[in-house]
C-alpha cells in the first residue's frame, strides 16, 4: 500500500480523488525563483513604488493645495489599484513582486491620509480593512495578504491605543487565538498569510507596549498585561494539551505535564510577549512549521535576555541565577535525551 | 507520505475537513527532526544559560581579580583547549569546536593584556596580533570555520590599518584604501576555489565560497557607487567592479556553473546601474532646469525618473535571470 493510499484510508479519502487534487496543484504549480532573487527583486520593486510615491507626493504637492491629503489617499488607492491588476503569477517574478510592493504601498498610503484627514486611527483601521478585503478577494500572492493583514491590525491596535490604552495590551493578546484557529482548524481558502500576521503581530506589539513611555503605566495596565499573560497561558496550554492527546508514550505524556507547569511559570517571570512566544513555539511543534518555529526561537531569546538584563539585581546574583537555570535545563535535556531517544510521538 | 502542502491542497480541494488539518498534519510531520528540535533547543537554552552565568560571575569579580591572575585564567583556558584538541579526534565536531574556542579566548587575552597596560597603541595591532597568534592551529586545524574566524580577525585588522594608518597619513584616498580592503576577501576567495579544485574537500561546502563572495562584492560595490557620488572622479573603483563582475561571470557562468553566484552578479551589476542612472538623473535635471526653476520640478523629474529606471533596470535582470535559470534547467534536463 502506497504512501498516499494509507493516508487516504486513515482519513476516509477517495484516493483517486485525493490524487488528482495533487496532480492538478502540481500542474498548475510554475517553477519559482530561489529566495535569494526573490528578495532582491522584492527590494528593487519596493525602491520603483517608493519612487512611484515620492513622485505622486511632489505632484500633488505642486498641484492640489489646501486638499492634500484627500488627493493623497485617492492616489493611494490608485497606486493600490495599479499594484492590484499587475499580473503576478510565478512566472514574472519582478511582476509579481512590484504587484506586492505597489499594492501595499499604495494601501499604506491610502490609509495613512485618509487616517490624518478624518484625524482618527479608525478611519485608517477602516480604509487598511476594506482595502485588504479587496486585496483578500483578487490577489493570491502571500507577501500582499500578509503586509495588508499586518498594516490593518497596526493601524487597529493603534486605535485602540488612543481610545483606551490599558485595553491593549488585551486585544493584541486575543488576536493570535484567531490565528491559531486559523492554522489548527483551517477554512477551504489558503488563510495562511493571514494567519502568519495575526500570530507574529501579537509578540511583536506586545515587545513594542513593553515601552511604558507610550502607553504609561499603572494599575490598569498591570492588570490588562496580567489578563493577556492569562490568555496567552490559556492557548498555550490548550496546544500542549493537543500535543499530549497525539504522543504515543507515557513517559512523553508526563514530561509535556511537567511542560505546562513549566510554561505557567516562564508567563509569571517574563513579560507578556514572552508567552506569545512560547505559544509560537508550541504551535510550530505542533504543526511541523519551521517559519513559525524560527520566529518563536528568536523572540524567545530575545525575551529571556531581556529578562535577566532588566532583572534588579547584583551581577553575581545574575551569574548564580542563570547557572543554576543552566544546570537545570542540561538535566532536563539529559533526561530527555535519555528517555526520549527517537519516534516517541 | 504527502507533504505539508499537500495537505493545505487537498484542504483547499474539500477533501480534508478542517477538523481533520491537525491531525493530517502530525501524521506528515518529520518527528524525527522535531524531536531533535525540541532536544538541541534545551541543550542550547542550557549551555547559552551556563555559560552566561560562567562569564557574569568572572565579570563580577573581575577588579579584584589580580592581572597576573586574570592572563594565568585565560591562558590557562587557551592551553586546557588546545590540549583537549590535540587528545580529540582530527576534523571531529569537538576538535574543531576546542580550536575555535582557542582561538576566540586569544582574542580575548589580548584585549586584557591591552586593559591592564593600557599603551595607547591602535586597534589595529590587536586584532593584526590575534591573527598571527591563532595562524598555527587554524593552519593546523583544517577547518572551514576556523577559516572563517581567522579571516574575519585578519579582514578587521585589515579594515582598522586602513582607517586608523593609510587614510589619516593620506597614503591613499579614502576609496582606494577601501578597495585595498576590499582585496581580503576577494583573496579568500579566490584561495578557496583553488583549494577546492586541488581536492580540499573540507572546504567544500557552498557557504565557504558565498561569504567572502559577497563580502568582497558588497564592499567593492560600495566602493565603486561612492566613486560615482564623489564630488572628484575617480574611474579606479569603478574599473576593478566591473572587472570583478566580468572575471565572475567567467567563472561562475562558463567554468563552474553556480545560479546564485551569478545572480549575486547581476544583482550586483543591476543595483550599480540604478545608483549610477540616479546620478545621471541628479546631473542631467540640474543642467537641463534654469536655475530659477522650483525644487518641486526637480524633485519631479528626478523621482519620476528614477522611478521607471529602476522599473526598467529590476525588469531587464528579472528576465535575464528567468532566461539563465530556464538554460540551467534545461542542462540539468
Amino acid at each position: 500500500m502506497s504512501d498516499l493510499s494509507s493516508f487516504c484510508a486513515e482519513f476516509g479519502l477517495e484516493e483517486s480523488a485525493a490524487a488528482e487534487a495533487l496532480e492538478k496543484a502540481n500542474a498548475a504549480h510554475a517553477p519559482t525563483m530561489p529566495w535569494y532573487v526573490q528578495s532582491g527583486l522584492a527590494g528593487m520593486a519596493w525602491l520603483a513604488a517608493l519612487a512611484i510615491i515620492g513622485f505622486c507626493v511632489v505632484l500633488v504637492g505642486m498641484s492640489a493645495g489646501s486638499d492634500m491629503l484627500g488627493t493623497l489617499g485617492l492616489i493611494g488607492v490608485l497606486i493600490f489599484i495599479a499594484g492590484l491588476i499587475l499580473p503576478h503569477g510565478a512566472e514574472n517574478t519582478f511582476k509579481a513582486q512590484l504587484h506586492t510592493a505597489m499594492g501595499s504601498a499604495g494601501m499604506t498610503l491610502a490609509a495613512a491620509s485618509i487616517g490624518m484627514e478624518a484625524d482618527t486611527a479608525w478611519a485608517a483601521a477602516l480604509t487598511a480593512a476594506v482595502l485588504t478585503a479587496i486585496a483578500l478577494k483578487a490577489s493570491a500572492a502571500n507577501g500582499f495578504l500578509f503586509l495588508g493583514t499586518l498594516l490593518t491590525i497596526a493601524t487597529s491596535l493603534l486605535a485602540v491605543a488612543i481610545w483606551e490604552p490599558a485595553m491593549t495590551p488585551l486585544a493584541t493578546s486575543l488576536l493570535m487565538i484567531p490565528g491559531a484557529l486559523l492554522l489548527i482548524i483551517p477554512p477551504r481558502r489558503d488563510a495562511r498569510p493571514l494567519a502568519h500576521a495575526l500570530l507574529l503581530c501579537t509578540p511583536l506589539a506586545l515587545t513594542v507596549m513593553e515601552n511604558r513611555h507610550l502607553l504609561g503605566s499603572g494599575p490598569d495596565m498591570e492588570l490588562a498585561e496580567w489578563i493577556a499573560r492569562g490568555i496567552l497561558v490559556g492557548l498555550s496550554l490548550w496546544l500542549v494539551w493537543l500535543i499530549r492527546q497525539r504522543v504515543a508514550t507515557t513517559r512523553a505524556r508526563n514530561f509535556l505535564i511537567l511542560l505546562a507547569i513549566a510554561i505557567v511559570g516562564i508567563a509569571c517571570l517574563l513579560p507578556p510577549a514572552g508567552s506569545a512566544a512560547m505559544a509560537l513555539l508550541l504551535l510550530a511543534f505542533l504543526l511541523g512549521h519551521r517559519l513559525l518555529a524560527i520566529a518563536g526561537v528568536l523572540l524567545q531569546g530575545y525575551f529571556i535576555v531581556r529578562y535577566y538584563y532588566l532583572l534588579d539585581t547584583s551581577l553575581l546574583i545574575k551569574s548564580l541565577l542563570l547557572m543554576a537555570a543552566g544546570a537545570v535545563l542540561l538535566a532536563l535535556w539529559a533526561a530527555l535525551h535519555r528517555k526520549m531517544p527517537e519516534g516517541t510521538t | 507520505m504527502p507533504s505539508t502542502s499537500d495537505i493545505h491542497t487537498l484542504r483547499e480541494a474539500g477533501l480534508l475537513s478542517s477538523r481533520q488539518m491537525v491531525s493530517a498534519l502530525w501524521r506528515t510531520r518529520d518527528h524525527r527532526f522535531w524531536n531533535l528540535w525540541a532536544n538541541r533547543l534545551l541543550l542550547a537554552m542550557g549551555c547559552a544559560h551556563l555559560l552566561a552565568g560562567i562569564v557574569f560571575f568572572f565579570a563580577f569579580n573581575w577588579n579584584d581579580i589580580p592581572p597576573m591572575a586574570r592572563f594565568a585564567i585565560l591562558a590557562a583556558a587557551i592551553t586546557a583547549s588546545l590540549t583537549g584538541a590535540l587528545f580529540t579526534r582530527r576534523h571531529a565536531p569537538v576538535h574543531q569546536a576546542l580550536l575555535m574556542v582557542a582561538s576566540v579566548l586569544a582574542g580575548v587575552l589580548l584585549a586584557v593584556i591591552g586593559q591592564v597596560y593600557q599603551t595607547g597603541a591602535d586597534a589595529y595591532e590587536l586584532f593584526a596580533a590575534w591573527a598571527v597568534l591563532i595562524l598555527p592551529w587554524t593552519l593546523a586545524g583544517r577547518s572551514a570555520a576556523l577559516w572563517a574566524c581567522w579571516a574575519a580577525v585578519a579582514y578587521t585588522a585589515a579594515l582598522l590599518y586602513s582607517t586608523q594608518v593609510i587614510v589619516p597619513l593620506a597614503l591613499l584616498n579614502r576609496i582606494d584604501a577601501h578597495l585595498l580592503t576590499a582585496t581580503i576577501p576577494l583573496f579568500a576567495l579566490v584561495g578557496r576555489e583553488i583549494a577546492v579544485a586541488r581536492g580540499n574537500a573540507w572546504l567544500g561546502d557552498s557557504w565557504t565560497r558565498y561569504l567572502p563572495g559577497l563580502l568582497a562584492l558588497g564592499h567593492i560595490w560600495v566602493t565603486a557607487t561612492s566613486a560615482v557620488f564623489d564630488r572628484s572622479p575617480n574611474a579606479v573603483p569603478i574599473l576593478v567592479f566591473a572587472c570583478v563582475l566580468a572575471a565572475g561571470w567567467y567563472v561562475y557562468r562558463k567554468r563552474m556553473v553556480d545560479f546564485a553566484a551569478t545572480a549575486a552578479l547581476i544583482a550586483a551589476g543591476g543595483l550599480f546601474l540604478i545608483a549610477a542612472g540616479w546620478r545621471a538623473v541628479d546631473a542631467a535635471t540640474d543642467l537641463i532646469l534654469a536655475s530659477d526653476a522650483t525644487t518641486s520640478t526637480h524633485l519631479l523629474l528626478k523621482f519620476g525618473t528614477i522611478a521607471v529606471w529602476s522599473i526598467g533596470v529590476a525588469g531587464v535582470l528579472a528576465k535575464l535571470l528567468n532566461k539563465i535559470r530556464h538554460q540551467d534547467g534545461r542542462k540539468t534536463a
